[in-house]
């Protein structure tokens, strides 16, 4: 057993590490503080230390549910600043890996909201369906997570002919069972009563806090990286974007999933039609130039922005995740609301996972804390238990 | 019965505690454990809600300095003894973000550690190895 | 295309443009001066619905700059205005924040990681801070000291 480091000065009336600190009177939230900073880990400044290649390796563990759409975001600005080519072979892997990434995250997050909500057989069936992806994904890349696969030029491996096979088999197996958990919703009396009119953000609200990813489309706001500001092979397949005009949490939960549907026709329309070539345009230097690159994470655009100096470290990295400009618009999401519904509008716009167990409860008259997050999640599975016994179900 | 099925019928109750500094996938990782696939709830082992009732409790992350005294304090609620299970490269020696400004030292400067389990994030199978291994300590 | 609606807003902005650099056409690159910054950003967030997308502040041998992103999404093109600090001792930008809620987190980490302030913000309070940093602890400036008052490692 190793000796225990004093952290001193330790104040014992420090601040609790709650990432949503809500303000109630009664039953309603009047007000909320947000903090970040608990997973704040200096990747920038690290970044400066390390050579382009080590970045993309940093970069990816930003995020562990967006891993790929940083190193994705990552390389498209060294290829920016740089002007690398990147072969098309590459370019349809990048949309496989980030497409496979947006589904097993978009049902991770479905299995976490079915577990706020009481739902725990949707829990159970949602991260059941993502093992077959992430096995799929550990086929392809050696891990079910972190995937080592992006360099700046391409990708750093190729996909077997019978890969892209079972590709498109695994994909064809997981067709029905998304349009399955889609109906489910789509057809639950209790999950609208739940959700619609819940945690409304207005379009005003997303163009005030600039917000993104399925947060701005489920307000109808039509924004998507992919589209926008197509990168990879996102222009070379047919594919929609899911947009929703109802601005409430049952908005954000309908297109997620059906952007799951759209992930995986993309996964298999790139599994048929990748071109066969070379993966890796193998670029030797970055001329001193700034370079912005960014990418459509599950959450929504990941951001990355560099400065070289024509030395193989740069200058200033700057990385910004999808989360950074969607947590505020909690702001105008909860405050007015119910605290049983406090969670599941808080994980609506899914953010880190840990982040949402984080939350905590206080009296706005008398400061003091009343509930934990715990508390809250309990809440808001009893508040569908009622609404289930009211519909007779 | 060997001791590995002795491990098994403890029951153990097990407290997921993050340290900050964490990209979750450990965190995610970890949940999959309850999943139909690794289901380690047969094995009786549960994740609970609260460190008081822990013992094992299961570390991620390369410690953020602000997370500090919440380590200390969640290691101070559990029941002795409770066995520190570091899970992942952070939590191990901080891993890709070590150097950082905006970390502490490593896990075991701030609690005991009895077992770490490595991967980036390492496979809920080797967790399950891991957990099982440490609580054959138990005896 | 997205070469015209760069045209266009730099013509609209006017004397505001102080130097203008065309990366290639998805990337063009402006500089403004700090007082007309705050017109600048409320212009393209507001008149020309461009999306802040982020900014990005670092010290250089010449100064301090922040180089905000604006997101053309009807364009596939990036706008992003360079803005110069002129103190180099205690470097400061007019806040936006106050016109853009979407500014509000941004300022308040660069307040934290280069030290620059952002009179007119509304709540500039830690927000990546922990409460151990040493008050003259800014990570991201070029002179390094560490969060332990030493030299740091990276």
């Amino acid at each position: 057993m190793t000796s225990i480091v004093p952290i001193g000065p330790f104040h014992p009336l420090q601040e609790e590490p709650e990432h949503f600190r809500l303000h109630v009177d009664g039953e309603t939230v009047v007000d909320i503080d947000i903090n970040i900073g608990y997973n704040h880990r200096g990747i920038e400044k690290l970044a400066e230390a390390r050579t382009y290649d080590q970045i993309v390796f940093l970069v990816e563990r930003i995020c562990g549910i967006c891993s790929t759409s940083h190193p994705i975001a990552s390389v498209n600005a060294m290829e920016d600043a740089g002007n690398i080519e990147v072969p098309e072979r590459a370019l349809y892997i990048r949309t496989i890996i980030a497409e496979l990434e947006r589904l097993h995250s978009h049902l991770l997050w479905a299995g976490l909201a079915g577990h706020f909500l009481g739902y725990n057989t949707v829990f159970m069936w949602a991260w059941k369906y993502r093992e077959p992806l992430l096995d799929i994904c550990e086929k392809i890349t050696g891990n079910r997570n972190h995937y080592a696969m992006m360099k700046p030029g391409g990708v750093r491996r190729d996909i077997k002919p019978e890969h892209q096979e079972e590709l498109i088999k695994v994909m064809d197996e997981l067709m029905p069972k998304l349009l399955m958990l889609y109906n489910a919703v789509a057809d639950d009396p209790v999950l609208h009563s739940r959700l619609k009119g819940v945690g409304i953000l207005t379009p005003q609200d997303i163009h005030d806090h600039c917000a993104l990813g399925p947060t701005a489309r489920a307000s109808g706001v039509a924004i998507d990286v992919r589209r926008d500001h197509p990168y990879a092979a996102y222009d070379r397949v047919e594919w929609n974007v899911i947009t929703h005009p109802g601005c409430d949490v049952f908005a954000k939960t309908v297109v997620r999933l059906l952007e799951c549907v759209e992930a995986a026709k993309i996964v298999k329309l790139c599994a048929e039609n990748m071109p066969e070539g070379e993966i890796d345009s193998k670029p030797t230097e970055i001329p001193p130039a700034e370079g912005i690159g960014h990418a459509e994470a599950p959450r929504g655009e990941t951001f990355h922005y560099l400065r070289s100096d024509g030395t193989n470290r740069p200058a200033r990295y700057k990385a910004r995740a999808p989360t950074f400009m969607n947590i505020t618009t909690n702001t105008d999401a909860v405050i007015g609301e119910s605290i049983s519904d406090a969670t599941i509008i808080l994980a609506a716009i899914d953010p880190c996972y840990c982040c949402t167990e984080r939350m905590a409860v206080y009296d706005a008259k008398s400061g003091e804390k009343t509930l934990t997050g715990n508390d809250l999640v309990r809440m808001s599975q009893q508040k569908t238990e009622r609404i289930r016994k009211e519909f007779g179900l | 019965m060997s001791l590995t099925l002795k491990a098994l019928t403890k029951s153990p109750w097990v407290y997921h505690l993050c340290a900050g500094g964490s990209c979750n996938n450990c965190d995610i990782e970890i949940l999959d454990l309850l999943c139909p696939r690794f289901d380690v709830e047969r094995f009786g082992a549960i994740l609970v809600g609260s460190p008081r009732h822990a013992d094992a409790l299961l570390v991620t992350g390369a410690v953020n300095r602000k997370s500090i005294p919440r380590v200390l304090e969640v290691y101070e609620q559990t029941a002795k003894p409770c066995l520190v299970i570091a899970v992942g490269s952070c939590a191990l020696g901080q891993g890709i973000f070590r150097g950082s400004y905006a970390m502490g030292e490593p896990l075991d400067k701030y609690l005991p550690v009895a077992m770490y389990i490595p991967g980036c994030p390492p496979k809920p199978e080797a967790m399950i190895a891991g957990i099982v291994k440490a609580l054959g300590t138990l005896g | 295309m997205n070469q015209t609606v760069a045209d266009e807003v730099i013509a609209e902005l006017g004397s505001k443009v102080k130097n203008v650099f065309v990366h290639n056409r998805r990337r063009v690159y402006i500089d403004v001066d700090p007082e007309d910054f705050v017109d600048t950003a409320v212009y393209l967030w507001k008149d020309r619905h461009a999306r802040f997308a982020i900014a990005s502040g670092l010290e250089t041998t010449a100064g301090f700059e922040v180089v905000y992103h604006f997101a053309f999404d009807r364009n596939d093109m990036i706008l992003s205005v360079r803005v110069k600090a002129r103190d180099k001792e205690r470097p400061s930008l007019p806040s936006v924040a106050g016109r853009i809620k979407a500014f509000a987190f941004i300022e308040r980490e660069l307040h934290d990681l280069l030290g620059m302030d952002f009179p007119g913000h509304p709540d500039l309070i830690p927000l990546l801070r922990a409460e151990d940093w040493p008050e003259d602890f800014y990570p991201l400036r070029r002179t390094n000291v560490g969060p332990d008052g030493k030299e740091s490692s990276t």
